[in-house]
């Protein structure tokens, strides 16, 4: 369990420590006596009980306003919810930006947000209702209104908007309405899973003032207007973004301590791509806040200036390979190389250790995540894996040390990017790979190339990484229907291809609740049996911050940091 | 006139310049709608983005479309940012600029009379010294030298800041670190100049004149041997508003150099056309105003129009 540290004032997930959301979960159906489908509809549900951060709050000073807190972040391309890419950089759109659902971090279930007071889920789990909370305002101080809410899905659906990420992750073929100004109802023609996670994702599904949106047009994505806890102030191109508090703000998460206005005046975040620089930044005291790779994280460890936050991730690292490929279209070779890889040693390597070593194609920290992937998958056994390579065919006859099959040679081409991470993992696959007698060769590629490469299918073996909020990712990445053709686009790079696997993958996306527990648990199954990938493990990802500043909260799966509560003792 | 006439040859500098960036970025693999939905990239996002963006039709129709607005002054929206192309370019140049005026200043403050005292000293081991030390300057990787000083000037001594965009005193240790390169390269130059001057006949005449050394060298010498110097500056001055962007990123400072590569990276069409141009207009103004600078240090140089 997490250990409550009284001198940071914060709750500490250890290396290796983990929130077990099962339990949770079961507790909070327990208490709250929630829907069927076991999210906790209820906003009273997550203060009923006794949280860690409650217990927390007794020992916690009073949080002081005012100041700026500096954070070392990423450059994000736009800060409109509908128009940016990735979940780099989202946290500063999820910051000025509300969403109809979010996470509790102390349990990681799925309660009504900000924007809501509570919602439920229709028996037939196709039809979505959310209660609206009263007097709420975007920044230009318009008020907002279930209107508002479906103006913006209406607009993340519609073709010719081609909205980048929040259309695809509303249900297909779905209904909006809005009944009356405080009720706004989703409605699709199947259930739709990943719905609850997708919605308390404020980065990509946060509700933008429609209004602001036609009165800037194509420059809304600089000129943000939403409802979030900050307002946007100003952007000084590649070098910083300032966001201010938003006064009238008082329609925090249940969570919150502060349910009001930020504590601190503002946000500063100091735009950079290179980990040592922000390294650097923090040490010279020009930065108070940044995530922290693993690799340096001993430099901050046992620092008394200095507070870590850890988290396991919705990450995941997998070595992927071409399922259409020789030898990789043959599934006992694809399950011999299963056991081939020592995972934890790639751990230590890549993560410094810190993180878990996965079977499954889902992490911990997602919703559904299923626990028996840790028995069910290969351990690493290389005895094993060479009896099973001779068993498929394979034979190292003429003394080369490279096994071979039908007189071809285990030589597969490992496409990576030349970024350092990417080279090192890459050489560490490349000298287990040998140790089968398989010869590795590691082609780089500057990222647009890798991914056009990826697109074409000209490659045997890949680095597969996702960071992400649901299960529902394998269906961008294993569904036969997005295997790429050439010239366009498509996130299937392995190429699985597989109609037993499309049905289970549109079983847990078309499941909602607990009940798609089960529904998770035989995807990954299958996905273990047949090897489309190999998982190799899910590291953490820290938040490290000055001594001086309190109240930070991390999201469960490590992507967003909550800043409402966080206050700096000066 | 002369600045006139040469500032008409940009026009087909320009034309030249964009129809083979448009082609370079169209043969190298890479798709922008990939790039932009990076991990997002399904096909029903993609295909409506690719759409959208007017990347489904033909390459000659793109580049028609691109140069029809660009004549209009229109040099299109960034396809990542959705911003306009000649604002992400002008938000950033100031700050290019400043680093690269800053860089130029140290450069020529030291480069040039430690030049000049390598080339007049007596002692021999003084001379080699100095080119000694240029040449570690030259040599030394700027990304190294750049963390080196933030950890020492930055994180161990507190003097100054060590990421960018907080003032004057923030620009310090980015300029120093890109400047050392360009001192090395004027002190070798200048030297070697220098030396060449001071072995001509009318030195030797100025000497035989009674004339003292330091006024030979400052008032004859001087003007003489800057000349070579004056058009490598030239080309240096280019070179450092495009050679930013390792000093950029190790003290994450605004530019133009982060923007380039991450319209590369994207293969942001609109944008990597915006920054090539822009790049050629500087470069081609750059050397415009050493050519006019000739006529200042060296009056025998005059240009005469028709």
């Amino acid at each position: 369990m997490p250990r409550y540290d009284a001198e940071r004032g914060t709750l500490v997930f250890g290396p290796g420590e983990r929130l077990s959301r099962r339990t949770l979960l079961a507790l909070a159906a327990g208490v709250s006596g929630s829907v069927a489908i076991g999210y906790s509809s209820s906003p009273a549900a997550a203060s009923n009980r006794p949280t860690a951060r409650a217990v927390e709050a007794r020992f916690q000073e009073t949080p002081k306003k005012g100041g700026q807190l500096r954070i070392g972040y990423v450059e994000p391309t736009s800060l409109d919810p509908q128009y940016h890419f990735s979940s780099l950089g989202g946290n500063i759109v999820g910051m000025i930006h509300n969403s109809p659902l979010t996470q509790d971090p102390n349990t990681s279930d799925y309660i009504a947000g900000p924007l809501t007071d509570s919602f439920e889920v229709s028996q037939d789990s196709k039809t979505w209702t959310f209660h609206l909370k009263q007097g709420i305002t975007f920044h230009d101080g318009s008020p907002f209104e279930a209107e508002d809410v479906k103006a913006n899905y209406d607009y993340a659906v519609d073709p010719k908007n081609a909205t980048y990420v929040t259309g695809i992750y509303l249900p297909p073929n779905p209904t909006f309405s809005a009944p009356d100004p405080k009720t706004f109802v989703i409605s699709s023609p199947l259930p739709y899973g990943p719905l609850a996670s997708h919605l308390a994702w404020p980065s990509f599904m946060g509700i933008t003032s429609p209004e602001a949106r036609t009165k800037y047009g194509a420059d809304f994505g600089r000129n943000p207007v939403g409802s979030g806890p900050f307002k946007f102030k100003e952007w000084a191109a590649g070098d910083h973004l300032t966001l201010a508090r938003f006064d009238a703000y008082n329609w925090g998460a249940t969570f919150l301590q502060n349910k009001g206005p930020a504590n601190v005046d503002e946000l500063y975040f100091k735009f950079t791509n290179d980990q040592s620089t922000i390294v650097n930044g923090l040490q010279s005291g020009e930065l108070d806040l940044a995530f922290l790779p693993n690799q340096f994280y001993d430099q901050f460890a046992n620092n008394p200036d200095y507070q870590i936050l850890t988290r396991p991730s919705g990450r995941l690292d997998c070595l992927g390979w071409n399922n259409t490929h020789w030898p990789f279209d043959d599934l006992k070779t694809r399950q011999a190389l299963t056991y081939g890889f020592d995972k934890q040693h790639i751990l230590q390597v890549m993560e410094g250790g810190h993180g878990k070593v996965m079977y499954g194609m889902i992490v911990p920290a997602l919703p559904h995540y299923w626990a028996g992937e840790q028995e069910a998958g290969a351990k690493f056994d290389l005895a094993k894996a060479k009896s099973m390579l001779a068993d498929a065919g394979w034979s190292g006859t003429n003394g080369n040390g490279i096994i071979e099959k039908d007189g071809k040679p285990f030589s597969v081409k490992l496409i990576v990017t030349g970024a350092e991470a990417d080279v090192r993992w890459s050489s560490l696959i490349q000298a287990q790979a040998k140790n089968l007698g398989i010869d590795v060769k590691i082609q780089t590629l500057e990222t647009a190339a890798l991914n056009a490469a990826l697109t074409s299918g000209d490659f045997d073996m890949y680095y597969f990484i996702y960071d992400t909020v649901d299960p529902d990712i394998i269906w961008f990445f294993f569904h036969s229907a997005q295997i790429p053709k050439q010239g366009g686009s498509g996130l299937n790079w392995g190429r699985a291809n597989d109609p037993h696997l499309d049905e289970l993958i549109i079983a847990q996306r078309n499941t909602v609740g607990t009940a798609r527990d089960g529904a998770v648990q035989a995807m990954v199954q299958y996905m273990i049996d047949q090897a489309f990938v190999l998982p190799l493990y899910a590291p953490d990802k820290n938040t490290v911050f000055s001594s001086k500043v309190k109240g930070v909260i991390y999201y469960p799966n490590a992507m967003d940091w909550e800043l409402t509560d966080a206050w700096i003792n000066q | 006139v002369f600045a006139l006439r040469r500032l008409l040859t940009l026009i087909p500098i320009l034309l030249g310049v964009s129809l083979i960036t448009f082609s370079s970025i169209h043969l190298t693999p890479g798709d922008p709608v990939n790039q932009i939905l990076a991990t997002n990239a399904n096909k029903e996002a993609a295909d409506r983005l690719r759409e959208k963006l007017g990347l489904n039709d033909p390459l000659p129709v793109q580049y028609a479309r691109w140069l029809g607005s660009a004549l209009r002054g229109d040099f299109g929206r960034s396809l990542l940012t959705n911003a306009p192309v000649s604002q992400e370019i002008l938000d950033r140049f100031p700050s290019t600029l400043q680093l690269a005026i800053a860089a130029m200043a140290i450069a020529i403050a030291l480069g040039i009379p430690l030049g000049m005292l390598a080339a007049v000293t007596s002692r021999a081991q003084f001379d080699s010294g100095i080119m000694m030390l240029a040449l570690v300057g030259l040599s030394t990787p700027t990304f190294w030298l750049g963390m080196l000083l933030s950890l020492f000037f930055g994180v161990r001594l507190h003097w100054f800041p060590i990421l960018g965009g907080s003032g004057y005193k923030s620009l310090v240790l980015p300029a120093f670190t890109l400047g050392i390169v360009n001192v090395a390269i004027i002190a070798r130059l200048t030297r070697s100049s220098m030396l060449d001057v001071l072995s001509q006949e009318y030195m030797t005449t100025a000497r035989a004149k009674g004339l003292r050394e330091r006024t030979i060298v400052i008032r004859h010498a001087c003007r003489n041997s800057l000349i070579p110097v004056l058009t490598v500056l030239g080309i240096q001055f280019g070179d450092l508003l495009a050679g930013t962007v390792i000093v950029e990123a190790v003290f994450a400072r605004a530019g133009l150099g982060t923007l380039a590569i991450r319209a590369i990276q994207a293969r942001d069409f609109p944008l990597i056309q915006g920054i090539v141009l822009f790049y050629a207009v500087l470069y081609v103004g750059s050397s415009l105003i050493v050519d006019l600078l000739y006529g200042v240090l060296d009056p025998r140089i005059r240009f005469s129009g028709p």
